[in-house]
């Protein structure tokens, strides 16, 4: 047995091994398999999925003092991470009922705003988030969806219960990863896919562009769709490249494009060509310089005039972000019972918000439990983690905090679950989340059975983020 | 397609048929520089008068070291005309086309940039294996070009990609002329021998072709013949400008004002180099004959950018 020892960590969730160090059910295959494996030949594994993310140029950017961004892969670790088909089930459920109330939630708060009239959320709230957007208020999206991708970060706490994290409502990425990862796999393990009975993902492009297709504003037979990157320096360039491939749209920048009598075209060697949907991974505020950031090269003038016309459909909607505020986080479960009257399936973290004094009292009493949080930041920046900060540092944020309460929340430090990971040739439990990706298209919520674990390659880490030195696992939803 | 898309693929060629031309011409000068009776008075002057932005006085610190010319011709950072700089902007276009070209051509021209990149060029130059940097720089040119030919797929793109190329040769070999006869005064009764036109000739890969065609007649008129008027010499000026003819008609397919414009004026052009002669051309004046080709060749880029490339 060359993995005898994989010791869990105490306290800690693990997707693989119970405290006592048995193997849960739906592991005990790949344990077995791993454990009759010769390391040599696992060691060649790792070395052709490394060599199959270089060679396809499968890379991030990272920037730093240097003039040029570096070009890095995104670490992979080549053991899959497992959920059983019941809990994915549930996790499925749970989502769709969050993205159905984000959705009404979006509809609610840029035209009649009832929420805030019967007193369930306080207009305060709103109007103090820098991305309620008064410029799309108003404005009819089709078929009301305002989400139409969400890449729901969820984690396990030490007793196995899923805690939504954040809902990731604006554009979310790393959807390329969870479709790499798998091809990988299947290169690397076809005798274990074979043995468990794994549920695809690869029909995520092909999901994303029937939505796309359906919501072009007028009902032709094909629509042009495009999708707006913010060019080959952003660190997702690659992913962009990959969906337009894969959906075999027309990648594009905001130079591309052009916008004349409030509708969008994009110039092309036969001169102008009319755009109806935009997929865009360009963020808000850099979407029109004439109504957002007007130093923003990124975007298209005019175009969020095309797009209160009806003349252009943009995913996801402008003004998302109000609804992944983090702050605002806090009364999606309010959401569900107010717009669904059904109890809420996933749980929320605990959060507290630090314009309430008796919340922020207590967070301040407690900061080596607590993370705390920008409320409009995301990707792991502007994070502070209170079990391993230093007094230096907590005294900075409290700080902050005072300065600006809106713009922090505290929540208490969740204790991640770890799955077994191959390092350096031994097997190491680490610290992972999960995030699936939910498409809304008028058809409904669809989710491809799988998503993208991010893990947290340093011992004793909690935090998954590729920018703080995270990478990734392929997910298996197994039957 | 995309005006930016075909804009990228055409500079990308541009900028690899470039360094192609600069690479070949390296190569020759150092060749010669190593003759026994070429050494003394040998140094990189033209070469650098040619290829870089530098002024007499900081030509003249490096004119006679070689190692320090070619460092700064092929792999210097701050000379935005070296070598490393044209394959890093081909690599650039080639970086946000990525879904217009084959795999195999980015994974090519990603080659020729890490190449170039990489400390062994410098210290190859550095250890007296000058000649293996440059030509070991040539391979990947015509790496790029037999990948691009064998994987690309006809179309939009790939005509977009040989007219910079050869847009970029024309106006290159022009240039390489019309500075080998600035040193004999533009006068094409000269009798300067073979000895004299072998570097040009080799320069331009057409010396074998030259010994095996020409036998007969002034060596100076022959070889303006070869690399003005010879169809099939694929680096003349007329070679290039009926490829870019050629291209021009598969390009308009929809014949729009624009675009017959467009082919009159190449068409013009080519005509006019298809009915000259070494006579016509010696009443104009060589010089002015040659200027005048450029000057077309950059007019006719420039219109075919506006129609094509520009952000109406």
């Amino acid at each position: 047995m060359i993995f005898d020892k994989y010791n869990t960590r105490n306290g800690f969730w693990d997707e693989m091994s119970f405290a006592d160090g048995n193997i849960r059910s739906h592991y005990q295959s790949i344990f077995k398999q791993l454990n009759t494996i010769n390391l040599d030949i696992l060691n060649k594994k790792e070395e052709i999925a490394k060599k199959m993310f270089m060679n396809q140029g499968i890379t991030f950017t990272v920037y730093s003092e240097n003039e040029e961004g570096i070009e890095r892969i995104f670490p992979f670790d080549i053991i899959p991470r497992i959920i059983t088909a019941n809990d994915w089930d549930f996790l499925e459920k749970g989502i769709a009922q969050r993205l159905k109330a984000l959705n009404l939630f979006l509809k609610d708060i840029y035209n009649e705003q009832h929420i805030i009239k019967d007193g369930k959320i306080p207009a305060s709230l709103i109007v103090s988030c820098p991305h309620y957007n008064r410029e799309v208020f108003g404005i009819q999206v089709p078929y009301d969806i305002y989400v139409h991708i969400a890449g729901i970060d969820l984690v396990r706490d030490s007793d196995g219960t899923y805690y939504v994290l954040e809902d990731n409502l604006r554009t979310p990425s790393g959807v390329s990863y969870m479709l790499e990862n798998r091809d990988v796999t299947k290169r690397i393990f076809p005798e274990l896919m074979n043995e468990y009975n794994v549920r695809k993902v690869s029909d995520y492009p092909i999901l994303l562009h029937n939505i796309l297709v359906q919501l072009a504003p007028k009902q032709i037979q094909n629509p042009n769709i495009v999708l707006l990157t913010p060019g080959m320096y952003n660190s997702a360039y690659y992913e962009h490249t990959f969906l337009a491939r894969y959906m075999g749209i027309e990648l594009v920048e905001g130079r591309d494009l052009l916008v004349d009598n409030h509708k969008v075209f994009m110039k092309t060697t036969r001169g102008l060509k009319q755009v109806d949907v935009i997929y865009r991974r360009v963020d808000d505020e850099f979407l029109d310089p004439l109504v957002f950031r007007p130093d923003s090269l990124l975007g298209v003038p005019g175009l969020a005039s095309a797009y209160r016309k009806g003349n252009v459909a943009i995913v996801n909607a402008m003004g998302n972000g109000v609804a992944d505020d983090k702050a605002i986080y806090t009364y999606v479960p309010d959401m569900i019972k107010y717009y669904l009257n059904e109890e809420p399936l996933l749980k929320n973290v605990p959060t507290y918000r630090m314009e309430i004094p008796e919340e922020r009292d207590y967070t301040f009493l407690n900061m080596h439990k607590m993370v705390i949080k920008k409320t409009n930041e995301s990707g792991g920046y502007g994070m502070l983690m209170g079990e391993s900060a230093s007094d230096e540092e907590i005294a900075k944020f409290k700080e902050a905090i005072l300065k600006e309460p809106r713009s922090y929340i505290a929540q208490p430090t969740i204790k991640i679950s770890t799955v077994p990971c191959y390092l350096d040739g031994k097997l190491v439990p680490r610290h992972i989340d999960f995030r699936p990706y939910a498409l809304c298209g008028p058809d409904g919520i669809k989710l491809v059975a799988g998503g993208l674990t991010r893990v947290a390659l340093k011992e004793n880490s909690l935090v998954v983020n590729s920018s703080q030195g995270g990478g990734s696992k392929d997910t298996w939803i197994i039957d | 397609m995309l005006s930016r898309i075909a804009e990228s693929l055409f500079w990308m060629n541009r900028y690899v048929e470039r360094a192609e031309g600069m690479l070949r011409m390296l190569k020759i000068n150092y060749v010669t520089s190593l003759d026994k009776n070429e050494k003394e008075n040998y140094n990189w002057t033209p070469v650098l008068q040619i290829f870089t932005s530098l002024d007499d006085h900081e030509i003249d610190k490096i004119k006679d070291n070689s190692q320090a010319a070619l460092r700064y011709i092929i792999t210097d950072k701050t000379n935005t005309n070296s070598i490393r700089s044209i394959i890093t902007k081909a690599r650039e276009n080639a970086r946000g086309v990525q879904d217009h070209i084959t795999k195999e051509v980015w994974e090519s021209i990603n080659r020729y940039y890490q190449k170039i990149n990489s400390k062994r060029i410098e210290e190859l130059i550095d250890s007296g294996e000058q000649l293996y940097a440059i030509s070991s720089l040539i391979d990947e040119s015509l790496y790029f070009y037999g990948v691009a030919e064998v994987t690309m797929p006809r179309g939009e793109g790939w005509n977009f990609m040989n007219m910079g190329k050869f847009i970029e040769r024309a106006i290159q070999t022009a240039d390489i002329l019309d500075i080998k006869f600035n040193d004999i005064e533009y006068d094409i009764n000269n009798p300067m021998d073979i000895p004299y036109w072998k570097n040009l000739l080799l320069s331009v890969s057409g010396y074998e072709y030259y010994m095996k065609t020409y036998h007969t007649g002034l060596q100076t008129q022959n070889v303006l013949d070869m690399i003005i008027m010879n169809t099939d010499f694929p680096r003349s000026i007329l070679y290039s400008t009926k490829k870019i003819s050629h291209i021009m008609e598969k390009i308009t397919i929809e014949k729009s004002e624009a675009d017959s414009l467009l082919e009159k004026t190449i068409g013009r052009l080519r005509s006019r180099i298809e009915y000259s002669d070494l006579q016509s051309i010696s009443e104009i004046g060589l010089h002015k004959f040659l200027e005048e080709i450029m000057d077309d060749v950059f007019n006719f880029s420039n219109k075919l950018s506006k129609v094509y490339f520009a952000y109406h």
